[in-house]
């Protein structure tokens, strides 16, 4: 009776619902879903942990740095545009905080202090972690990439010896806040089918079953309007007595364009990784020698730390100070504050964001994909001298990347528009749009700009 | 499926208690960016051992690129390890700062080096080791074993263009590892965190008939 309810026979590109295909339904209901993809990651993981912590000392001879920041790393916002977070079901730490908690975990309730300000702890912790990469050379430094990988397992494994079901995730992983706010642009979307969960007041998904545990990031499908923390775990479609849960394909960016309770924190958030990509893209450039030499003269000190520091703030910032200009300026031709026209567009930079962060880390899995062989083989005993890691040319990648800032600059250009229309009802649309859309065409101009010049290896 | 998560969880235990054993990590832990930097004659040589400078094996590579940058390529390359002479003190007087890219919290040997075009000390009682280049250019590196810790003399010689120019640099070999530690530490709390879990979970369980 329920499932007469669900939308039948829908083309899939057309949202219909993938659960349609009798081999994505039975993978999805498997009891080995996902834990078959879930656990040889884990064991992937510690091979990488066992390269970092006691390999070779130098990065670009370590299988764990090619493996971690070479591949994973650049593939991690690719993977988050086609399937939203599905990398957090099979992520390994999210595998160890199970297992702890499924031993010995006192599952008590999320702490309050988490809940209210879990974003802000995942802004700061991940503008810390990067300015922490840049000051004692995490990424360079095959050991300092192990303890980051250790602190983050320390993490998980508190988070799963008390506290109920993923916590760390879902509040503290800054990796988490970075998917949550990337799997909003995915092409992947799971929901309650509302007329379905209407009538229901079981509440399986949820809560869970014998079949499966209840949602891992506390989502309530029934209410779902963002797909930033669901990590597409399965778990509610095994649960679900009424069949009532729908997976489908949307188009890039379109949650962007109804968010219903848009946060400040997240707003923020989509600034600051705007700025982080800037500072990424600086730091490996061939003139950041001259730039540093430069400040080194303005602030009259040698530390890296202090001029590092400098640097990022100014990178950061600069987003920022722009997103809150142009709320500004709309501000004065909408009725809106300038805090509520940030909130509402600071969604609007993520699609380029997207774009910048997968650009950027192109160069890494492109320019140099070859070194994860490379270093493979001394595995093995066998070294490889003088050869190319890059598996394309230069000019191909810049090809690549510019290709992904304009689509980048598409999908942030539309968000802004779909948000302003959806927001104005007193005809001040395009008022509200045009300031904004001068934000996305400078900070676009800006990311192209970087990536026209040459840039440093990390391997 | 319950068998297999009994399998990796083992296989979890292996590897941490394979992260605490000590001689291991000893063994191969390290950075992989130069430490210690100098600039001579227009040529930038990048120093830093795989090891952390420890006492034992260390492996120690060099890297030199010209004033463009690039890579020097087929250079012979020699190093000569000896203890610091106490003489040499006031001479060293000039140190820079140590490299942005290592990991300031991991005690690292302060460098102290001082960078000279002159002709290569024929006084020397040890002789110096050749460097082999490894798969990297311009990155050249030796495997060899300290015998005591305290402040080494590390004298860099390589010929380029038919000269033989040489970088002096001074490094503190430390006799235990910074780095066993932190290991050590992230296992104790681990393990503490599991077991405070653990006892709680015991105590939390209602004793049947409350």
């Amino acid at each position: 009776m329920a499932s007469e309810l669900k939308p039948q026979n829908r083309n899939i590109l057309a949202g219909g619902n993938l659960l349609q295909i009798k081999a994505i339904d039975r993978l999805m209901r498997s009891k080995w879903f996902p834990g078959i993809i879930q656990w040889p990651t884990l064991l992937l993981f510690m091979l990488i942990m066992f390269q970092l912590l006691l390999g070779p000392g130098s990065a670009h001879d370590n299988l764990g740095t090619a493996l971690t920041w070479v591949l994973w790393w650049p593939l991690i916002p690719i993977i988050f545009l086609f399937l939203g977070r599905f990398w957090c079901a099979i992520c390994p730490f999210a595998t160890i905080n199970d297992l702890v908690q499924k031993f010995v975990g006192n599952n008590r309730p999320v702490p309050r202090f988490l809940k209210k300000y879990g974003i802000w702890i995942i802004d700061v912790l991940f503008i810390f972690i990067t300015w922490s990469d840049h000051v004692w050379g995490v990424v360079e430094n095959p050991f300092g990439s192990g303890v980051l990988m250790l602190m983050l397992t320390t993490g998980v494994i508190a988070s799963g010896s008390f506290f109920e079901r993923r916590t760390f995730c879902r509040y503290v992983c800054f990796l988490g806040g970075l998917s949550g706010n990337y799997a909003r642009t995915g092409m992947l979307a799971l929901r309650g089918t509302p007329e379905i969960c209407a009538t229901c007041t079981a509440a399986s998904c949820y809560k869970g079953t014998e079949k499966a545990p209840g949602c891992p990031l506390f989502e309530f499908p029934k209410n779902m309007t963002s797909n930033a923390n669901c990590v597409i775990c399965a778990d509610c479609i095994k649960n679900c007595p009424n069949d009532s849960i729908q997976l489908t394909v949307r188009q890039p960016t379109k949650e962007l364009w109804f968010i219903r309770k848009p946060k400040m924190e997240e707003a923020f958030l989509s600034a600051v990784i705007m700025g982080i990509v800037f500072v990424q893209n600086v730091t490996m450039l061939e003139v950041w020698t001259g730039m540093l030499q430069w400040l080194e003269r303005v602030t009259g000190t040698t530390n890296y730390a202090i001029t590092f520091s400098i640097t990022f703030a100014i990178s950061i910032i600069i987003p920022v100070a722009l997103l809150g200009f142009a709320s500004w300026i709309a501000a004065k031709l909408n009725k809106s504050s300038l805090v509520e026209n940030f909130t509402r567009f600071g969604y609007t930079i993520i699609a380029l964001d997207v774009a910048g962060h997968i650009a950027h880390n192109l160069f890494h899995l492109l320019a140099e994909g070859k070194s994860i062989f490379y270093t493979a083989l001394t595995l093995f005993g066998q070294e490889i001298h003088g050869a190319s890691p890059a598996l394309v040319s230069m000019d191909i990648i810049q090809i690549l990347q510019y290709g992904l800032i304009a689509l980048g600059f598409v999908g942030s250009l539309y968000t802004a528009y779909r948000i302003a229309r959806n927001n104005q009802t007193n005809g001040k649309v395009w008022g509200t749009f045009v300031p904004f859309a001068a934000l996305i065409v400078v900070l676009t101009i800006m990311n192209v700009y970087l990536f026209m010049l040459p840039m440093a290896m990390r391997m | 499926m319950k068998r297999f998560l009994h399998v990796t969880t083992i296989l979890f235990v292996m590897v941490t208690l394979l992260f605490a054993s000590p001689t291991t990590v000893l063994a191969n832990e390290g950075d992989g960016e130069p430490q210690f930097e100098m600039e001579v004659n227009g040529y930038h040589v990048g120093l830093f051992s795989e090891n952390e400078w420890i006492k034992g094996e260390n492996t120690i590579v060099i890297r030199i690129a010209d004033s463009m940058g690039m890579p020097v390529r087929d250079a012979d390359v020699e190093i000569l390890l000896t203890p610091k002479v106490v003489e040499h003190t006031e001479e060293d007087a000039h140190s820079v700062e140590p490299s942005h890219n290592t990991m300031s919290g991991m005690d690292m040997g302060e460098p102290q080096p001082e960078a000279s075009k002159v002709p290569v000390q024929e006084e020397e009682v040890a002789a110096p080791l050749a460097m082999t280049e490894s798969h990297e250019h311009g990155e050249y590196t030796v495997t060899t074993h300290l015998e005591s810790s305290g402040e080494q003399d590390v004298q860099v010689f390589f010929h380029v263009n038919g000269e033989m120019l040489q970088v002096n640099f001074v490094v503190d070999v430390t006799g235990t590892s910074s780095k066993t530690m932190v290991l050590w530490g992230f296992v104790l709390i681990n393990v503490g965190l599991v077991t405070s879990a653990g006892v709680l979970k015991k105590q939390s369980i209602p004793v049947k008939g409350n």
